[in-house]
């Protein structure tokens, strides 16, 4: 049982070893990345969502239900996005 | 505050209603797609408060409220990055692709976008998940029906010191199934035991033996603590008279009831009635929790004043070697990029209720309104795991916080109500669960390979007898979710090891018509033991390959990354599927 657990840990230690180079040269990169522009990102992500919401043809964002009634779900998807930047703005 | 006669009369009031409300929705109930899609009948309302109070079952309830407690608002990210912004996306991209398809299943998707064996391979591995992951779901509603109606068997400890105190928890490896009373006055001794009847009593040194007299009393030093020493305390405590495992028969029985007999809409109906009152009754608690503390800025203060465990708890973005599962890049990259993703528009549970909608403006609009008020939930979980910190900051399992905290704020009546509400919100995860488990195994492997000429009232039996068949096996599975620390992490780690490929395969193959079957089947095989393995690796060696503690998010990205590469790579050198086959399942290709 020992050898069994000896050699699993031996072959996760190279295969670490595989991966830990590559990953520790991208974790220094994310990790100089200050925390300011980390929360750019999360928020240029919003906005990145509400130009592509604004840009969507009239009949991908305006739907018809079974009584005929027509709801236009562009305004409402884009009060979610923007709650969102104001929500990560504050924290 | 303990629950009293009309808190109890409340609970089994509104248990008893859900399930006869459930079994009412479903009595008119002829073929297999009226049970596993409701007939195509659900309109936009039903399905977006049916798509929330799913996603804020146990695991949330618990786990969500749990992890706050211990890490902060970050958890807000499930949420606010998780799924506001990708419900966005779905409800104009994926979902609709979805309902025009006229699928029941998203395996059954892939099978008509790719191949069989992908299409096989996906339902089996979905089905496993489900079943694995109900066990968890279901422990975690069993775990807060013990707490909630105060079944758990309890061990006293008294000493003066607080370490001392935590060492015996972990020594006796009971936080999950006991209730730690903590005293650390020995002057209340007596009086505790008489209250609270515990099981076992645990006493520090320093104590006066003389002072009582009862044969469950034990007293010791910090020296003996071992886990050798917690199992033989374990061993001397009074059997109790109620364990986990009847929680989660009487739950199952509960849920199972309502679910057999009236299959999604009555899933997604009952989940309605849940969503309000739950929504009312969590925001309820934040109010009132805070309106206790002394208010906001008291709160805040409060939390400051615990000091570095404390520091990070109203930041949503954690640096890259925080000492949390949480790191931003993990958030961003795993969990916004990947996990949300997969979650909302690759899993069964979620898309199954838009499948089941009356026509495609209703799928639409109810992920557009599910979005809307998924703004509202870290308001209603997160902030209140929070609250709990600051009410009480030695609470010994963090899962335990948000009952903790409910138990000790609401008055008798509002918190019969309230744990209603909670009990019924818990069991709207398990139902979903169980109802999407079922379709799977019954239309993607049922009706595929044992009676592809199966009738709408054949498939309709056989609906329910997996049904029953899952819900024995989630039984089974339940037990052994007690070995983790956190239900959430451990239900993230099981979805992270399939969700990345599965996620490469379905957006890839709805947005590029280039992607053919064979490079899928590659790629989900590949992304699925490639995930297995960085799991493996990270747990075996010597130095853990991640250095966060739950690498569910980084898991998921890299599986996702590779997945996609291989797709590309070989559908770029396999023969191109025929166009005829592509119409209506890829993005604008009609």
């Amino acid at each position: 049982m020992n050898n069994i657990l000896l050699t699993s840990t031996a072959l996760a230690d190279t295969i670490a070893n595989i991966f830990r180079g590559v990953g520790d040269l991208m974790r220094g990169w994310v990790m100089a990345i200050p925390m300011g522009v980390a929360k750019g990102i999360f928020i240029a992500y919003f906005f990145l969502l509400i130009y592509w919401i604004i840009n969507l043809p009239e009949d991908e964002v305006s739907v018809a239900l079974d009584n005929g009634k027509i709801i236009k779900l562009r305004p409402y998807a884009l009060f979610s996005l923007t709650s969102i930047i104001i929500i990560y703005l504050i924290f | 505050m303990a629950l009293g006669r009309i808190d109890y009369s409340i609970i089994i009031i509104y248990l008893i209603g859900t399930v006869l409300f459930g079994m009412y929705i479903g009595r008119k109930m002829k073929s297999g797609d009226d049970y596993f899609l409701a007939g195509r009948s659900l309109p936009w309302w039903a399905i977006g408060m049916s798509l929330v109070v799913t996603d804020i079952g146990a695991v949330d309830m618990v786990g969500i409220a749990g992890a706050a407690y211990l890490y902060g608002i970050v958890l807000g990210n499930y949420d606010w990055l998780g799924s506001v912004p990708v419900m966005i996306v779905g409800a104009f991209l994926f979902i609709p692709m979805f309902w025009k398809s006229k699928v029941s299943t998203i395996p059954e998707w892939l099978g008509a976008r790719y191949n069989q064996s992908v299409r096989t391979i996906s339902a089996v591995i979905w089905g496993v998940v489900t079943a694995f992951g109900l066990g968890v779901t279901l422990y975690a509603t069993a775990l807060m029906f013990n707490l909630l109606l105060d079944l758990n068997p309890k061990i006293l400890i008294v000493t003066e010191s607080q370490y001392v105190r935590d060492q015996v928890v972990e020594a006796t490896s009971a936080g999950k199934t006991h209730d730690f009373l903590n005293l650390f006055d020995y002057d209340q001794i007596q009086q505790v035991i008489d209250d609270k009847d515990p099981n076992l009593v645990l006493i520090h040194k320093g104590f006066d033996k003389n002072l009582l007299s009862n044969s469950e009393i034990i007293f010791f030093d910090e020296n003996e603590i071992s886990p050798e020493w917690g199992e033989s305390m374990m061993n001397l405590a009074r059997p109790p008279t109620w364990t986990l495992m009847y929680s989660i028969i009487i739950m199952s029985i509960l849920i199972g009831t309502y679910t057999l007999f009236g299959g999604l809409k009555a899933v997604v109906y009952t989940d309605v009635l849940q969503c309000i009152v739950m929504l009312g009754g969590s925001l309820f608690v934040l109010f009132f929790g805070i309106y206790r503390l002394g208010g906001i800025s008291e709160f805040v203060s409060i939390i400051r004043s615990l000091g570095p465990r404390a520091q990070d708890h109203f930041e949503l973005i954690l640096s890259v070697d925080t000492a949390t599962p949480h790191p931003w890049s993990g958030i961003f990259l795993g969990l916004g990029l990947v996990l949300a993703n997969a979650y909302w528009f690759g899993n069964q549970n979620m898309v199954q209720r838009t499948l089941g909608a009356r026509s495609e403006a209703d799928a639409k609009a109810s992920y557009v309104f599910g979005s809307f008020l998924k703004i509202l939930i870290p308001f209603a979980m997160v902030i209140p795991g929070i609250i709990a910190l600051a009410h009480d900051p030695n609470i010994t399992d963090a899962d335990k916080a948000m009952a903790i905290l409910v138990k000790d704020i609401l008055p008798t009546g509002a918190l019969g109500l309230f744990f209603a509400a909670f009990l019924a919100g818990l069991m709207s995860s398990v139902d979903s669960a169980l109802n999407s488990g079922a379709t799977i195994w019954t239309k993607d492997v049922y009706q595929k390979f044992v009676k592809p000429d199966a009738s709408p009232g054949q498939l309709l039996i056989v609906g329910r007898w997996i049904t029953a068949a899952m819900l024995a096996i989630a039984i089974f599975f339940a037990q052994f979710a007690t070995r983790f620390e956190s239900i959430y992490d451990l239900s993230q780690t099981i979805l992270s090891l399939f969700q990345g490929p599965s996620l490469a395969i379905i957006a890839v193959g709805m947005l590029w018509k280039r992607a053919t079957g064979t490079a899928a089947l590659i790629s989900l095989v590949s992304g699925v033991i490639f995930a297995g393995m960085l799991m493996w690796v990270n747990n075996n060696a010597s130095i853990p390959l991640f250095q966060v503690s739950e690498p569910f998010l980084y898991v998921a990205w890299w599986s996702f990354v590779l997945s996609i590469v291989i797709l590309i790579v070989v559908s770029l050198n396999t023969s191109p599927e025929p166009e005829s086959k592509l119409k209506g399942l890829v993005y604008r290709y009609e």
